[in-house]
């Protein structure tokens, strides 16, 4: 028996991301919280070592997995302003005004340091097709 | 997004200046659709406990 998922099923959770992701941070840790994403590293229980509130996006388009695969690229954030010291190697999506933590993601550890700046290139989140 | 807010959002990002810029390799995010049913359901249960 083979499985589907229509495209608007999997457009609408990507398109509610685009929708309200209005900060993405640079992690030091696995945030699974809003305070970890969003609280400076040092400060109560936060991880954020760098963080910006203009998160943008394009898509959703089909997804690179094939059938009803859909994602949407997250656009590249240049140049953020690094607020502690420490090792980024978790990115972090979130809405503000609810204080809700939406999304995360890894990347290769890389050390930061307070003043600096640093880019997080254009990547994507896929849902793939039904399996 | 209001597209008008991607467009100031746009605005902003290019005026930041790099000062010894780090550039991140971020991990594709993928997501089982399988995973988003099983949320639902543990939502629609926890609703159902109250």
């Amino acid at each position: 028996m083979a499985k589907s998922c229509a495209s608007a099923v999997l457009d609408a959770a990507l398109q509610y991301l685009e929708d309200n992701a209005d900060r993405i941070s640079v992690c030091e840790g696995q945030p699974t919280t809003y305070e970890h994403a969003t609280s400076t590293k040092g400060v109560a229980t936060g991880k954020k070592l760098a963080m910006s509130s203009t998160p943008t996006f394009t898509g959703p388009a089909p997804g690179d997995g094939g059938g009803s695969s859909r994602k949407t690229a997250v656009d590249a954030e240049p140049t953020i302003t690094v607020d502690a010291s420490g090792n980024g190697d978790h990115v972090a999506l979130c809405k503000s005004g609810t204080t809700v933590l939406l999304y995360v993601t890894t990347c290769t550890l890389q050390a930061l340091t307070l003043g600096n700046t640093v880019t997080i290139p254009t990547w994507d989140i896929e849902i793939g097709t039904p399996t | 997004m209001d597209p008008k807010e991607k467009e100031r959002r746009l605005r902003e990002k290019a005026l930041r200046k790099p000062l010894n810029d780090i550039i991140l390799d971020v991990q594709k995010g993928v997501i089982d659709v399988k995973d988003i049913i099983r949320y639902i359901d543990e939502k629609l249960k926890e609703k159902a406990n109250g």
